[in-house]
Order: C-alpha cells, then structure tokens, then sequence
C-alpha cells in the first residue's frame, strides 16, 4: 500500500475517533445540563419553602455567598401563648387524643396568626412563639400581633366547640405580648442551626403571658405594645406587678376586644 | 411557569368601541388585558404604552432582559409568559433564557448587564429596597446617571404591569407561547420580530413645567420621557373620581412606609395637608389604615393595600376575588391601578436615597 493510503485510514481513524469523542462530550454536557436544571429546580423549591421560615435577604445571602449571616438587632413584637392546665389534661386523657388535640390547636392558631401577617417560630410542648416584623419589616407588627390574638381567641372558641361536639375537653389560654429590640441571626452549628432571635423581649412575651393567670385573664400587653397600638383596642390597666429580669413592676393591659364603633 | 398558581380573571372584560378601535389602530388586536382595564382612561392608556416604553439611555436586548426578570421575580404568570415568548421570537436561544432566569453565572452576559440583571432583581423585589451602592456600581461600570434612572423606572414600568396583571389574573398569551416555538414561529420569526418591535412607544412629548404629584421622583427622571409618562399616569390617578383623593394618597402613604422610603412618605404627608388631613389625623389613619374621611368600602381598600407590596400570586388572587365580593368593580379596578402605581413610585425613588 502506498503511504497516503496508510494516512487516508489514518485520518479516517482519527476522525471517527473524534466523532466518536464529540458525541460522548456532547451526551455528557447533556447529562450535566440536566442535572444543573434538576439541582436548581430542586434549590428553587428548598428556597420557596425556607422562605416561610426565614427573611428572604438570610436565604439569598446564603445560597449566594456561602459564608455566615451577620446577624442584627431588629425591632419584633413577639407574641407568647400557652395553654392553661394542660399537664392536668395529658395526665388524664390518652396520649394519642392529647396530641390530635394539640396538633388541632396549633393549626387553628397558625391559620389565625398568619392572616395577621404572625411568623409562628416556635411549638414548644403547648407553648407557641409567634413573631411579627421579623421576616421583613412591619410597621404595623403591634397592630397586627393584638389583632392576631384576638383572632386567636375566636379561633379557640370555634376550635372549643369542635372539641365539646367530639366529647373531649375544652381547651383555654394566656397570650403575652411585647415588643422590643432581638438579635436576629441564623442561631446553632453545622449539624442544626435555623433563623431565628434571641433577647429579653423573648422571656419578658413569656412571662406577661404567666401573668394572665395571675390577672385571670387570657391577653395581656405591655406598655411598650400599648404605645404604639392606635385607639380601636379596648384595653384595661391590670396592677402593677414584679416580672423576673424587669428591675420595676409591670404594668400590663388587659385587650378585651375592639371598641364598638371601630367593629361597626 | 408551570409552578406559578394563577386563578381565573377577578374582574371581567368590558367592552368600549371607541377604546377598542382606538387599540386595534395601534396594536392590530384587542389584548385581554386592554378590554379589562377598558373602564379607567388612565389605567388603560398606561396599560397600553407602558409595556412597550422604548429606553433612550441603553440597548434593546437589556430592556427585552429587564421584562423577563421583574415578570419572575413578581411572579406574574402572564407577564413572564410574554416576556419569554417575545424573547423567544427576538432569536434568544431557551438556554440563555434559562440561564437569565437561574443561574446569571452562565448566561452569556458581561459584567455591565449581570449588574444590570442584579438591579432588576433587587429592586423588584425590594426587600430591602436596593441601597444606593448598587446604582453607584452601574455607574461604575460605564452607564450614565440618567440610564440608571430610566432603568429604575423601566423596572418600575414592568412592576407596575406586572401587578396590575396579577391583581385581574389576566389569563396567559396561550397562542403566543405557542407561536414562539412553533415551527410557524421559526420560521417566520424576523418577521415576527419586526412586527412586535414597531409596537415600541415613545413618548415624543416632554414634560413641561413641574410636576404636581411626587415632583422629585418625576425630577429624578427630568430629560427621559420616562418623566412625561410617569407624570400622566399620576395625573390621571389622581384626577380620577372613581376612588376618593384622600383614599389615593393614603395608599401610596401605606406603600411608602411598608418599604421604609420617608421620600414618598414625606410626599404623602404634604399630599394630605393639601386635603385638609392634620398631621395627628393622617398619623392615625396610616396607623390604623382607617380613616372617617373614607367609605366602608375604601377602608377594605385601604387595608388591601399593605398586601400588594410582597405577595405569592394564587393567595392574592383569592384575596382580590372575595374583595371583588364586597367593592364595586370600577372601584376595584382602579384600586388595582392605583396600588400597582403606588409601588412603583416606590421603587423609582430608590433614585432619590
């Protein structure tokens, strides 16, 4: 054979081994193409769904830079509610009711609280923590997290009747609310961490709500929720009274509802 | 598009001859969306332009971009089905539509239009609104201050149409989004292209004199005719009688304060006085979004408006329909404008921080 025909075979060689090279590059491009899509379909729809936990400013710093959120001081109002005689009720009745009912209880609330732009952040044994303004800012957070509570106890009502209907008993409880400065971060280490805020404005939301039972009442606000709430509430001023880690005794008002001509 | 939850329309269509023809003669159809907003001349005639607003001070494609980007980021089925059809029939290929719309790293685009697609993304979605390092970074990389204005308000423009659209669940362009991958549609693409390309409007008036309502957001824009356009879509607001003044001014009061911008709040304040509003009085009607000056059914409006700022589009559509209960439709419709424009005044004064 003459030397061109050896590089004709030569070349033909080469360009199907090139061929064959592109098609297997252009198949793997493909695959990776598409599981880019997926991976980003899927980061899109972790992204929706972290967004009903955590300010969409948390998630875009996250998923953009990798590194830590810096965390901040913010003004919330925070909403503490507890259910009064509950350890009495799981003693009692079977663990499985208690939990329906619980689980009940919670669903009723959440749906009451987020109509009234309310963040539920924590289910803590009966205790619920409902944040307002910290997922973005809310000028009307004091507005929204009273009028979230009264929902709350229509709610209870509804919920109470749906309980005495199946024979089991009705539940009752006390709402703390106040509003103050939090640091607000992504909070824990590697293996768990989540957004979320810590600060006196936490404990004191939790420790006006232990006064209801003192007060025998079921919603009680602070001064600080007082303040800067407008004139449609009814409220009552409730004694005086000491609150660990608060140097004076404190006043709380009763919120009895809606003032007649504003309901209208 | 597929995830995006869209309803049925919340108001229906209305048809005006006059106002039909008068779309026909520019458009060569009636779109849906124009026979619904038939009943407001200020809506509809914003409607009718806004969309196609030429900018002056940078390229086509990055006003085809700026389209695609705010319609995702507010989540407008029908605006984002638009968009990426018409970017389809300008000869964008599906990847680097695709790519626009998640993961900007790939897209075949310099440094100045990923800043650009960054700024679109941010200021529509204002939370928080964009601080002023962000246009001082645009300036950086070689645009002119006035570009960056006219950017702000081509976003707000596409803000503005976007909410208006997802507030009537306007239903999608079915056949356009079919044309555009059809074979008819490849091949007669450049065509198609042309013909969509010659709707662009430009406003050949310039602004005369000052303007009455949010004069420094209109001055902001001063030497674009983005600021005529901007300063007749306000006059037609508010001139309007269907909705109270008092109820207008109070809706851009509650849009400004939701989105921190003391500008537009200042401005409402003034708006307010000129009204007879004592500033206690107009504290506590932004304070309890309610105000004796207004009716029943303006109040529901007024508490409506916070909603508009942040919002998933099915749970607002079902909002906007049982609204549509209880408010008279001319009323609503103009709510709808209203609202739209009080948030895109917002962001346009981004410009002024």
């Amino acid at each position: 054979m003459a030397w061109y025909n050896y590089l004709i075979i030569g070349l033909s060689l080469l360009s199907i081994f090139m061929v064959v090279w592109v098609i297997r590059q252009h198949k793997k491009s493909e695959k990776l193409e598409q599981l880019l899509k997926h991976t980003t379909k899927k980061l899109e729809r972790l992204q929706v769904h972290f967004g009903r936990f955590t300010p969409e400013e948390v998630i875009e710093h996250l998923t953009e830079s990798g590194g830590g959120y810096q965390a901040n001081m913010r003004t919330v109002t925070v909403l503490f509610a507890d259910l009064k005689g509950f350890t009495k009720m799981c003693n009692e009745m079977d663990p499985q009711q208690v939990v329906t009912i619980l689980n009940g209880y919670f669903r009723s609330m959440s749906n009451a609280l987020s109509v009234h732009h309310g963040q539920v952040t924590e289910l803590m044994g009966d205790g619920l923590l409902a944040l307002f303004g910290a997922l973005r800012p809310n000028p009307w957070q004091v507005q929204d997290a009273v009028a979230g509570a009264l929902a709350m106890r229509n709610a209870l009502a509804e919920y109470n009747e749906e309980l005495k209907e199946k024979g089991f008993p009705e539940l009752a409880f006390g709402i703390g609310i106040h509003q103050g400065r939090v640091l607000a971060g992504v909070m824990g280490n590697f293996e768990l961490s989540k957004f979320g805020v810590v600060g006196d404005t936490i404990n004191i939301a939790a420790r006006i709500e232990s006064l209801t039972r003192v007060h025998n009442c079921d919603l009680l606000i602070t001064e600080e929720v007082r303040s800067a709430l407008d004139d449609r509430f009814d409220l009552k001023e409730m004694p005086a009274l000491p609150v660990k880690g608060v140097q004076k005794p404190v006043v709380t008002y009763q919120v009895q509802g809606i003032h007649h001509s504003w309901s209208a | 598009m597929k995830e995006i939850e869209w309803g049925e329309p919340t108001l229906p269509i209305v048809h005006i001859p006059e106002w039909e023809e008068e779309v026909k003669a520019r458009m060569g159809k009636v779109p849906d969306i124009l026979k619904r907003v038939s009943r407001i001349p200020w809506l509809r005639m914003a409607i009718l332009r806004w969309p196609w607003y030429q900018a002056q001070e940078f390229s086509r494609s990055l006003s085809d971009i700026c389209a695609l980007v705010t319609a995702q980021e507010n989540a407008c089925r029908y605006c984002y089905g638009v968009a990426r059809s018409q970017l389809r029939l300008f000869g964008y290929s599906e990847k680097m539509i695709s790519n626009i719309e998640r993961e900007m790293q790939m897209a075949d685009l310099d440094e100045k239009e990923r800043a650009f697609v960054q700024f679109s993304r941010n200021l529509s979605r204002s939370n928080p609104r964009p601080p002023k390092a962000d246009r001082d970074k645009l300036i950086r990389l070689g645009f002119s201050p006035l570009a960056v204005a006219e950017m702000a308000f081509l976003i707000g423009n596409h803000c503005f149409v976007n909410r208006v659209s997802t507030f009537l669940a306007i239903p999608p362009m079915a056949g356009l989004e079919r044309l555009s991958d059809s074979l008819i549609g490849r091949i007669f693409r450049p065509l198609i292209a042309r013909k969509i390309r010659k709707l662009a409007w430009k406003e050949s008036n310039v602004l005369n004199g000052s303007a009455e309502s949010f004069p420094g957001v209109v001055q902001a824009l001063r030497g674009l005719p983005a600021a005529k356009a901007l300063n007749d879509a306000f006059q037609g607001a508010f001139e309007s009688s269907v909705l109270s003044k008092e109820l207008k001014v109070l809706m851009f009061a509650v849009v400004a304060r939701s989105l921190e911008c003391s500008f537009c709040e200042q401005e409402t304040r003034t708006m307010a006085a000129d009204l007879g509003f004592s500033t206690e009085e107009f504290d506590r009607a932004l304070q309890a979004l309610t105000s004796p000056r207004l009716s029943e059914q303006e109040r529901k409006l007024l508490e409506w408006t916070r909603e508009t700022i942040h919002f998933q589009p099915g749970p607002m559509q079902r909002q906007t329909r049982a609204l549509a209960e209880e408010i008279e439709e001319e009323m609503l419709l103009e709510a709808f404008g209203v609202a739209a424009l009080a948030n895109s005044t917002v962001r346009i004064a981004v410009l002024l921080d």
